[in-house]
Order: structure tokens, then C-alpha cells, then sequence
């Protein structure tokens, strides 16, 4: 009790004089929470209050939270300025002072594209840090984006990691977390395993396996002491989600085949059909969040009301036209634009770095629950130019994911420009469908879409190059459950 | 001394066990978000009983009684609020401490041990119960016990430090001793008695079921039972550090029962009205029933090599290529039965 109190009083100090977090002090606080949980089933009153949970905002009166946003922004800039490569050079260019920035004249600190990350990650490293791990995107927009993290922040996402595992997903000991995402993709894969199993939960690593051996290893029994008898949790990526979907609906699976009791996506737009077609084939609610590496350890979590609430407890969050990089207005679509704080980040420092991700802001002041929090909706899709803003992924994952006439994980891309008329290519599993297709261009009309046509294909090389998806980055195993000449057979 | 009011002693130590048992099973408290009881919290709390006394030594007596009177006032908010509300319970716990001091300064002794003993007896109450819903164990009670008991007899009969603090603070508003007679000799139980007497009951019954704190009861009871006839036949006749008996008996107890049980029962399962049961010792864990049952079920002859048995109730339910296939065939044929996967 004393001393996760004083671990406590340890974290909110160095919260406050924005002064480096000794990993310790949130190990303990984590390590705290899984004994609170083992002892009593469930945590204290005010456990909102925890790190990385969403209720320490509501307790703050709006003038101290402008006061910290500006001391958390001067620190962050002071630390970029003095040990960063890019940001001493940008500043120096600009004649800003750290010192003198407030949430207003943060505005004049240049947006940092993706691409100068991408280019040429060290620049962006800390000379007063010691880097310990390079964490790699995925790069399925391109190269992939390199992001190097010292062992204390490591830590610490891990012990920020645990506390939300326990208190986010609900993860316990009885539970057992299948981790269906890149093996490669290292921070995710490290945090998955550590916080799953810090909670006392055993943990699976399937990578992006064929989907057909990661549905088997799902339904397969797990015979462990003090363990559900089934995998209870999976976290993939919606793409890789899909593809488990159309195996489960096209092979005769069952809900109750699973032991499911928790489907979390990430990485990807994940549309409101694909969700609900998950739930049906899985029995299990399906949730998401938003994270990425760069940013890491900010993240967003969705409310009822369809909101994505942007913590600001990690980091400073900006909706940016991508075209003007002035705020975007009310109801408009924006770029989410970040800042990750010192001392939660100490080694790659970000300031005002253009995530690429669009979303929209809401047209009113949000009343729901989570509303002391930033909110946008949900993310939309990556910009890739002003059509990826007029016809985001989200409305087209929407419409056609909606169909099963349409192969999952749905490949469609779009042609043409706004002026000329945009064309929706789809590739659909036969030809003709003409059902199929004036259902679309019906819910397309419905849904407001500005498409001056749909095109289906039943061939993947008649259809113009789609962009890659996660379940695209297949890992290669020796087993296989396809060419398997055993039969199944009951009741010997 | 006055045999009635020792045994009435008696009779009060078993009702205030009695109360803190009521409020325990009745009023929920609240917790904080994170934390449970650690050795380091038992020693913090032995640090500051063995130093305690020796700092209000160091103050003059109105000065004792001002921060006691703080220490009740608190205790008795807080014991009070779940009950009736934070705000409301602030106004007997002012109350009651404000018309304490009052008789105090009105001269009125008798009063101010009736008030004082109330609040006591609340502030034990509340105290206990904080600590037995906040998870602390009885291997902590035990050790705070023991670590009592050595205090206990340094400062009661190898040193002056009991006797100069009871001396200090007799008779005067917010004394922590439980007191029902006054004077030179008072029939009393100190508080750091009182609270392991009604502590280690509730703990007991938490940790290892309702028989062993009916027993820790009763222990208590009994001990303060045989050291009242020991004041009333003469045997004892100057202070008795209580805990030199109890404190042994609260560590015996929590031997017994870790030995019978081979663990405790957490929070959640008390709550949840789930019974307490002997868990089996790491080196007496035995395989699963149904795995070894698995193994043993005789594969049927002709089975292809690489195929998948899901096997339940002693029998094979189902083949497949894989174990999910396996699984899933086996569980069309029976949805209840847990199944084991083997392959031959």
C-alpha cells in the first residue's frame, strides 16, 4: 500500500516537473494492479485515475491543463531542440525559442512530414538518449518508417501496456491472448506478450500465418491448468481479421466452435460491417483502438457514441487540413497531427508529426461520457491526396465489405479524379453479379459517395494494383491444414 | 481490582468483535485503485508503534490529547461515511469528539471515559474493517502481532515506557485504552490490544472461513477472560501486556490454518461466498484427470499417422487433420464435454 503510493506520488512529480519517469515507479504501479485484481476481482474506487486511463482529464480544471499542455509542449520542444539533429536545425532556421512556446505560436513549428522520419530516422534521435530497439512500421504505404526507443520507454509502454490490458481489455489469468500481427512488427509483438503475460494471462504468437492454420490454432483446445479451454482473446490487424472471417463463414464454422471473448483490431480501418460479420462468425465483441509507433505511448479509444477520444495525457493532438496544415474546422476532415511528450518519450523525438491518418472533427461539442477528452471519429483512412479525403477508405470498406458476394480482405481501388468522375473497382468472387452491383451503386448513392461509377472484377489481374493490406504480409510456416489428407470423422 | 468490571471487560471485548464482525459482512468500504498489504507496510506500521509512544513521551499530555482526538475524530468519519455519507458522517464524528473535549474541560471524568470508550470503540471498529478489506492477510496480522508481542514486553516489563504513557494520558479526553473504571489501577485494554483482538477474528474469517473466526474469537475472548480472573484473584496486579498472550496464539493460528488450507481465500471469493478449500501443495499438484485419461485411451487400430483425436469422457470423440478440426468435430457430436487433443 505504502509503496505503490509513493510510486504514485513518484510518477505524478516527475508528470509535473516534467522530469524523467523511472520505469520503476509504473512496473510497480502495474504489478500493484494485477495483485489488486487477484485479491479483489476488481480495482478500487477512482481507478480512472490510473496512468494512460481516460478519467485523470475529467479531474482537471481546464486553466491547470492549459498550464501543463504548455510546460509538457516547452519541455518536448526544449529537448528536440537541444539534442535532435532535425529540430536544432529547423528552429535555428525559424529563430523560434522553445521557451517561448504556448499552444497558439506552437502553430508556427513547421509540421514534420512522415517522410523526413522516414528519410532519415537518426535525426530525430535524442543525443542524450541510448537507444535500444528499432520499431519498424509495416510499411504498406511504402518504405516502412524506423523509430528508435531507449529501454526506459520500453518500460514504461509495457507497464502502460499491462495497466490498460487489465483495465481496458480485461485481461486476467484464466485468459489466454493470440497475437495474429506481424511477427516483425517488433514493439507491438513485445508489448502484446509482456503486458498479457505481466496480467498472469498466457499468450500465443500466430503472426500472419495463413489464415487457415490461425483459425485452427483458435479452435483447437488448449488443455492448461487454471486456463480457459479455448484461445479467449485475439488482437489482428482488420485486414487479417477478414480474412479469418471469410474462412470461418465459407468453411462452416461455428461461433460456438471458438472460445472467443475478445476480438481487438488495430492498424487498419476497421468498417462496421466487417465488425459485425466478426461478432457473428466468432461470438465475441469485436473493439478497436487507434496506436501507432511513432506516437507511441498516445493512443485513442473509441466511446458508444462513435467518437475516437485522443488521450492528452501522452501528447499533444492537432486536426490539420493535410493540404493548408491550418486547423481543420468543425466537421471538416483533418490529418491527425502529434506530439508525443517528453518525459514519456525521450529517445526518437516528434513535434507536430503528420500521422498521415484522416479523420473528422465533430460538427458539436461531444456529451458523452468520454467527452474531457479530444474527440474526432473514428480514423477514416491515410491520405494519399485529396480523393483519399472526398472517398476515404472508410466509406468504401463500409460499402463493400458490407456484400459477401465480395471476397474478404476486399480488394477495390479507385480511378480517375474528381473532375473527370471517380471509378470503384471491386473485385467480387463471380461475374456476373449484376444483383451485386445495383445494391452497391444504391447504397453508394445512399451513402452520399461522389463515384461516377462501379466496376467489378472476378479476376485480381484484370483489376487496376490495389494497395497492400496487412494480411498481405503472409509468414511461412512448414504445417498446413489445406492439403491435409486425413478426414474428419466423430463418434469412433 | 473491581471483579465486575473485569468481567464486563470480557463482555465488551466479545461485543466489539462482535460489531466489527456486523459491520464487515454489512458495510463495504472503500479502497483504493491500486494497492495491497505488504510486508514493507507491516514493518511501516510496527515503525511507527514502537516510535509513537516514545514521541508523545517527548509532548505534554493536552498535546496527546489533541492529536488522539484528531486520530478518533478521523477514524470515526470514516467508519461512519460508508454507512451514512462523507458529508453526514463528519457531523457525529465533530460531534462526538467536540462534547468529549467539552466534559474534559467541564471536569467531568466520568463522561469523558464514556466518550472516549464510544469513540473507540468506533474508531476500532472502522480501523480493523479497513484493514480486513483492504486485503491485509493474516500472515500480516501474524506478523504484526509478533512483532507487537516483542514490543509489548520490552515496553511493559522490561522498560517504563507503557507505564509512563498510560501515566501520562489517564484520565484524560481521547486516551487510547478502553477504560471502565478509573484511578490508579483502571480495569483497560489498550488500543493496539483491542485492535488485533477484533483485527484477527475478521482476517481469519476472510482468509480461511466463518469456524476459524469464530475461533479467533473466541481465543480472544478467552485470553481477555483469563487475565481478568487473574486481576480479580490477585495474581496480576500490575500492568499486563495482553499481547504477550494473544500475539503468540493470533501466530499459532495462522499456522494451523496455512497448514490445513495450504493458502487463503482471497477478497473476490469471500465475497462471492465461495467456501474455502485445502489447495493442493505445488509438490502435491497432480496432473489433470482428463489429460491422463487422454493418454490412456487406446488409439483405434488403422489410423492414419498425423491424425488429430479429440478425446473426452474416456473415449475418442473425434478425428481430424487438425486439432481444431478435431476439436470442432467433437464438439458438434458433444458441446459439453471438455476435450483433449492428442495426435497419433
Amino acid at each position: 500500500m505504502f509503496g505503490t503510493a509513493l510510486s504514485q506520488l513518484r510518477y505524478g512529480m516527475a508528470i509535473l516537473r516534467n522530469r524523467r519517469i523511472r520505469p520503476q515507479d509504473l512496473e510497480r504501479i502495474a504489478r500493484d494492479l494485477v495483485a489488486t485484481l487477484a485479491e479483489f476481482g476488481e480495482p478500487g474506487a477512482d481507478s480512472a485515475l490510473l496512468p494512460g486511463q481516460s478519467g485523470q482529464a475529467a479531474q482537471i480544471d481546464p486553466e491547470v491543463r492549459g498550464t501543463v499542455t504548455r510546460r509538457s509542449l516547452r519541455a518536448t520542444a526544449r529537448s528536440a531542440v537541444r539534442h535532435t539533429a532535425y529540430y536544432h536545425r529547423i528552429f535555428g532556421e525559424l529563430g523560434l525559442d522553445p521557451d517561448g512556446l504556448d499552444a497558439e505560436s506552437y502553430a508556427r513549428v513547421p509540421v514534420t512530414p512522415k517522410k523526413a522520419l522516414r528519410s532519415m530516422p537518426t535525426a530525430f534521435v535524442s543525443s542524450a538518449a541510448v537507444p535500444a530497439l528499432m520499431a519498424l512500421t509495416t510499411g504498406t504505404s511504402g518504405a516502412p518508417t524506423a523509430v528508435w526507443y531507449s529501454r526506459a520507454e520500453l518500460d514504461t509502454t509495457i507497464a502502460l501496456s499491462t495497466i490498460s490490458a487489465a483495465l481496458g481489455l480485461g485481461l486476467r489469468p484464466r485468459h489466454t491472448l493470440a497475437y495474429a500481427g506481424c511477427s516483425r512488427a517488433t514493439l507491438p509483438l513485445l508489448n502484446a506478450a509482456e503486458s498479457a503475460t505481466r496480467v498472469g494471462a498466457s499468450f500465443v504468437q500466430f503472426g500472419t500465418v495463413d489464415p487457415a492454420i490461425a483459425l485452427d490454432r483458435l479452435a483447437a483446445p488448449l488443455g492448461l491448468p487454471g486456463k480457459a479451454p479455448q484461445i479467449t482473446h485475439l488482437t489482428a490487424s482488420a485486414s487479417y481479421l477478414a480474412a479469418l472471417v471469410e474462412l470461418a463463414e465459407r468453411g462452416g464454422w461455428r461461433a460456438a466452435d471458438f472460445g472467443l471473448e475478445s476480438i481487438g483490431v488495430g492498424g487498419e480501418v476497421l468498417s462496421e460491417p466487417l465488425s459485425r460479420r466478426a461478432e457473428a462468425a466468432f461470438g465475441a465483441p469485436v473493439s478497436t483502438s487507434y496506436l501507432m509507433t511513432e506516437t507511441l505511448p498516445s493512443g485513442a479509444t473509441p466511446c458508444p457514441a462513435g467518437h475516437l477520444h485522443h488521450t492528452s495525457e501522452f501528447g499533444h493532438l492537432e486536426v490539420l487540413d493535410p493540404l493548408t496544415w491550418e486547423q481543420a474546422a468543425p466537421g471538416a476532415i483533418g490529418m491527425i497531427v502529434h506530439t508525443p511528450y517528453v518525459p514519456y518519450r525521450e529517445c526518437t523525438l516528434l513535434l507536430r508529426y503528420a500521422t498521415g491518418d484522416l479523420v473528422r472533427l465533430p460538427d458539436s461539442v461531444p456529451s458523452c461520457e468520454l467527452a474531457h477528452m479530444p474527440a474526432t471519429s473514428a480514423i477514416l483512412g491515410r491520405w494519399t491526396g485529396p480523393l483519399s479525403a472526398v472517398l476515404p477508405t472508410r466509406s468504401v470498406l463500409d460499402l463493400i465489405e458490407a456484400e459477401p458476394e465480395v471476397p474478404l480482405p476486399a480488394r477495390y481501388v479507385l480511378t480517375g479524379d474528381t473532375d473527370s468522375g471517380v471509378l470503384l473497382h471491386v473485385l467480387v468472387r463471380s461475374l456476373p453479379a449484376a444483383g451485386l452491383l445495383g445494391r452497391l451503386e444504391d447504397r453508394a448513392t445512399a451513402a452520399g459517395l461522389p463515384l461516377a461509377g462501379i466496376v467489378l472484377h472476378d479476376d485480381r489481374a484484370d483489376l487496376p494494383p490495389t494497395a497492400p493490406v496487412r494480411a498481405d504480409l503472409r509468414e511461412h510456416t512448414f504445417e498446413s491444414v489445406r492439403a491435409a489428407d486425413i478426414p474428419t470423422g466423430s463418434g469412433i | 481490582m473491581n471483579p465486575f468490571a473485569l468481567v464486563a471487560l470480557s463482555a465488551c471485548a466479545a461485543a466489539m468483535i462482535g460489531a466489527a464482525a456486523a459491520y464487515f459482512v454489512r458495510v463495504r468500504m472503500p479502497r483504493p485503485p491500486v494497492g495491497v498489504y505488504a510486508a514493507s507496510d507491516i514493518a511501516f506500521l510496527s515503525v511507527g508503534v514502537v516510535v509513537a509512544p516514545l514521541l508523545y513521551l517527548s509532548l505534554s499530555g493536552a498535546a496527546v490529547s489533541a492529536v488522539f482526538g484528531l486520530v478518533l475524530g478521523l477514524a470515526v468519519q470514516f467508519t461512519l461515511a460508508p454507512v451514512c455519507g462523507g458529508r453526514w458522517a463528519w457531523a457525529p464524528a465533530l460531534a462526538a469528539t467536540a462534547v468529549t473535549a467539552a466534559f474534559a474541560f467541564a471536569d467531568r471524568p466520568v463522561a469523558v471515559r464514556v466518550c472516549t470508550d464510544l469513540l473507540l470503540v468506533v474508531a476500532v471498529v472502522g480501523v480493523a474493517n479497513l484493514w480486513a478489506q483492504s486485503g491485509m492477510r493474516p500472515v500480516h496480522v501474524a506478523a504484526f502481532a509478533a512483532v507487537l508481542t516483542g514490543y509489548d514486553l520490552v515496553a511493559t516489563t522490561l522498560t517504563r515506557v507503557t507505564l509512563d504513557f498510560a501515566t501520562q494520558v489517564q484520565g484524560r479526553p481521547f486516551a487510547p485504552m478502553f477504560a471502565l473504571t478509573g484511578g490508579d489501577r483502571p480495569v483497560a485494554i489498550g488500543l493496539g490490544d483491542l485492535l488485533l483482538l477484533v483485527l484477527f477474528p475478521l482476517v481469519a474469517t476472510r482468509a480461511f472461513g466463518r469456524r476459524a473466526g469464530l475461533l479467533a474469537a473466541s481465543v480472544g475472548v478467552g485470553v481477555t477472560g483469563v487475565v481478568s480472573a487473574l486481576f480479580a484473584v490477585g495474581a496480576l496486579t500490575a500492568g499486563f501486556p495482553l499481547l504477550t498472550l494473544l500475539g503468540p496464539l493470533i501466530v499459532a493460528q495462522h499456522l494451523v490454518w496455512t497448514r490445513r488450507y495450504g493458502g487463503e481465500r482471497r477478497t473476490v471469493d469471500w465475497r462471492a461466498g465461495t467456501p474455502v478449500r485445502a489447495r493442493p501443495r505445488d509438490e502435491q499438484a497432480l496432473p489433470a484427470a482428463e489429460l491422463t485419461a487422454a493418454l490412456a485411451v487406446p488409439v483405434p487400430d488403422g489410423s492414419p499417422e498425423g491424425t488429430w483425436f479429440a478425446v473426452g469422457e474416456g473415449r475418442v470423440l473425434a478425428t481430424g487433420p487438425t486439432p481444431g478440426q478435431a476439436r470442432r468435430a467433437a464438439g458438434r457430436q458433444a458441446p459439453e464435454v471438455p476435450v483433449v487433443i492428442r495426435m497419433v
